[in-house]
């Protein structure tokens, strides 16, 4: 299996949303989309997935336009909701019945899921306090502890739950179908900390998976966490596109992290290297490059300064988007 | 073939999924029990009201003091007898048209029973100056007719019967004058029910259409689902779903009123039903009638509803909920309302009638009634529905061509006219 966008565009009127956008996907793994907002990323993903019309390019599944038909897709939107007053378990029924799940496999998924995800009081309110031996596929759980037999309940509304468990049965509507391809747009955006760790573990699983996964998102650390390969979008346009290792790579150690006991700050200028910031006797520095970094080392130790932390080491994705993007919008402005 | 595999996949899955959450609906379900118990008792409550208070219906006397009658009928039944056994004319001699002597009382009244040489029959209920009640008189009718009836008189003796006047005399330019009134009479209602009738399916169906699609954009499903689904088989799904709903509902109330007919003429013979009968007695109803009335109700239903899933998707709030539902019920009223007029104003006949159920719109209120009404043939009724699938058809390329765009539209809501623009510019969905 393969992912291909090869050219992909977009315009409203005058205006170009996205410009020529090519990637591709040869083996599972996880692609990220950064950009600014506005940058094209939902565009572009809405185009892949057909939902929007496109200008020119193509999108390709094992080398086959990118529909329902040809891929089985699962999609978690950037905008994302549930009809507030169905019951959930009925909405999750629906959606599985249009992705073609037949409704035994629905139930085992949605089950599944809801244990993963930590929301069966929610979809079974009214299960008995038995434990339960539960797998799916490769992937199984001995037991779980469901809510003791109480007076029956009614089955639970989307408008009941939180926006954190809202976002969960959102997150199983598009894994319900086992999909081969995922995308998910700002999956992590709203979620507290617990939630995230929980959201994130499913992600992993379904890396293990060996699925493929385009994810959009602002949060730079858990892009950098999942994704091997990425595009910068700025203004419509890739503007830096590759592997991650590859590109970190690219741009060498030249961050510095130094903690020390005592103001170094003229010592540091003096070996001609540049402070990013500095709090209490932290310093965030850029380097030109280890002959460099040693320098200053060098200088330390000959001052006697005592050093707690040095750490040379690759920019995060996180600068290189900053610098990918703001530099260059620096630059314009 | 492909075009339509494509379009319309999924459009199943959102017919169950909408029709199981339109009977889940708890308003739905209370609206529906309160029609029918209504339909149940829509007959005898009728009955009764035509032929005054439930208790002089039911156990008060006739208040009339005599009824004379005069049978030049070959029938020969026992007239005295017969209102003896009726405990509502317990207090009422009927005696012999012989015995009256002098004009008429406030209470009493002459009935004349006679034979045409071509076997149909007449009852002319003759009063003096100051007359019984209206419903006094109904009620005396409905007694002769029903005891005819029961002597063997074929139904159309009987429904020739039942058209019976109050009228001492009257001239043949009278006679073809009140006819005529009669016929018109039997349309205008006709035309009226019927007009009513779809102005309630497609009222009820439309905001219940407008409301989905727009709560369904405002709670951001949209583009979940259009991954899996294309546009055209999502609102068809609906639209379909909700069609079988009402349309159910509707047969299920249509059942609840012959039950109501079935169980009154049972239970309360004594009640005047005569009145409701022979109304029918003024339409061409036939076998094709039902089939007739479910095509043409379906395609009015399919026209309404694809204006109103257009004008939904036109919206991105619950806000402007009403602004969208405006356009499709203006759009229904503006039928209603020409239909009733044509119909006032042909009188069931001419170039109106038939513009009416060939035009757009109007031909969902007209075509059907002008057709059981007689006044156009079948054939033209045939291109009245032609005319109509057109529209339907029209609307859904409409429909597939702007929804997907409408549906992922955030602003302010679009008039009809816009989106009209919009597929204009539009070079498809995908």
């Amino acid at each position: 299996m393969s992912l291909d966008v090869i050219d992909l565009t977009k315009r409203y009127g005058g205006k170009t949303v996205v410009d020529h956008l090519s990637f591709s996907m040869p083996k599972p793994g996880v692609y990220a989309l950064l950009g600014t907002n506005g940058a094209g990323k939902t565009t572009t993903i809405r185009m892949m997935l057909g939902i929007l019309s496109r200008d020119g390019g193509q999108v390709l599944w094992e080398g086959r336009e990118l529909n329902p038909a040809s891929c089985n897709l699962g999609y978690l939107a950037e905008e994302r909701g549930l009809y507030p007053k169905y019951p959930l378990m009925d909405q999750l029924m629906y959606f599985a019945g249009l992705r073609g799940v037949s409704k035994e496999t629905a139930k085992q998924r949605i089950r599944y899921l809801a244990h993963r995800l930590q929301v069966e009081e929610y979809l079974y309110p009214n299960a008995g306090s038995a434990s339960h031996s539960l797998s799916y596929g490769s992937h199984s759980v001995s037991r779980i502890q469901l809510p003791s037999r109480q007076k029956k309940q009614k089955p639970k509304l989307a408008d009941q739950l939180s926006k954190g468990n809202q976002q969960k049965i959102q997150l199983m509507t598009a894994l319900l179908s086992d999909p081969d391809l995922i995308v998910l747009d700002e999956p992590l955006s709203g979620l507290d900390p617990v939630n995230t760790d929980i959201f994130k573990s499913l992600i992993r699983e379904e890396i293990e998976k060996g699925k493929y996964l385009i994810l959009s998102s602002h949060q730079m650390a858990t892009v950098e966490e999942f994704c091997t390969d990425l595009t910068i979008l700025d203004r419509a346009k890739p503007v830096l596109q590759g592997n991650l290792n590859q590109i970190k790579k690219s741009y060498g150690r030249v961050n510095l992290s130094l903690k020390v006991e005592q103001d170094i700050a003229p010592l540091i200028q003096a070996c001609g290297v540049a402070i990013v910031s500095e709090k209490e006797y932290e310093y965030r520095l850029k380097v030109t490059g280890e002959e460099q970094a040693n320098r200053l080392l060098g200088s330390l130790i000959a001052q006697n300064v005592p050093v707690i932390t040095f750490d040379l080491r690759e920019p995060s994705l996180h600068e290189i988007f900053v610098e990918t993007v703001g530099g260059e919008r620096h630059e314009l402005d | 073939m492909n075009w339509i595999n494509a379009n319309l996949a999924g459009t199943r899955q959102v017919f169950t999924f909408t029709a199981a959450q339109f009977l889940k609906n708890r308003a739905n379900l209370v609206t529906f029990v309160l029609l029918f118990v209504f339909c149940l008792v829509s007959v005898p409550l009728l009955s009764l009201l035509g032929s005054g208070s439930a208790q002089q219906a039911l156990s008060a006397q006739s208040g009339l003091t005599q009824v004379y009658v005069q049978d030049d009928t070959s029938l020969d039944l026992p007239w005295t007898e017969l209102a003896e056994s009726d405990p509502y004319y317990s207090q009422t001699s009927f005696l012999p048209a012989s015995q009256l002597s002098g004009s008429l009382g406030e209470t009493q009244v002459l009935v004349r029973l006679t034979q045409g040489e071509t076997g149909t029959y007449q009852l002319e209920l003759s009063t003096g100056t100051n007359s019984p009640e209206e419903s006094q008189l109904s009620r005396l009718e409905s007694f002769f007719t029903r005891n005819i009836q029961q002597a063997g008189l074929t139904q159309e003796q009987a429904a020739l019967l039942q058209g019976g006047v109050t009228v001492q005399s009257q001239s043949a330019e009278e006679y073809f004058a009140s006819d005529q009134e009669a016929n018109w009479e039997t349309g205008y209602w006709t035309q009226m029910i019927y007009s009513i009738l779809v102005l309630m399916v497609s009222i009820f169906s439309v905001s219940y259409i407008v409301r989905a699609v727009v709560e369904e954009k405002s709670s951001k499903l949209v583009e979940t689902l259009l991954v899996s689904i294309r546009p055209l088989a999502l609102i068809l799904g609906k639209i379909l779903a909700v069609m079988a709903c009402v349309f159910g509902g509707f047969a299920a109330l249509a059942l609840g009123v012959l039950l109501s007919f079935a169980g009154t003429s049972l239970l309360w013979p004594q009640l005047s039903i005569a009145g409701i009968s022979g109304f029918f007695s003024g339409i061409s109803l036939g076998w094709d009638t039902v089939p007739v009335l479910v095509v043409s109700l379906a395609l009015g239903y399919l026209t309404f509803a694809l204006v109103a899933g257009l004008s939904g998707a036109g919206c991105s709030s619950t806000q402007e909920l009403d602004g969208a539902m405006s356009f499709s019920v203006l759009l229904i009223m503006a039928g209603y309302l020409a239909g009733i007029f044509i119909s006032t104003l042909s009188g069931g006949a001419g170039f109106w009638p038939v513009f009416a159920s060939l035009c757009p719109i109007l031909s969902v209120f007209c075509a059907p009634v002008q057709y059981v009404m007689g006044v156009i043939p079948f054939w033209l009724l045939g291109v009245s529905w032609l005319i109509q699938i057109g529209v339907v058809v029209l609307l859904a390329l409409l429909c597939a061509r702007v929804y997907q765009a409408l549906l992922l539209y955030r602003g302010d809501r679009l008039s009809f006219g816009k989106i009209l623009s919009l597929a204009a510019g539009e070079g498809g969905a995908r």
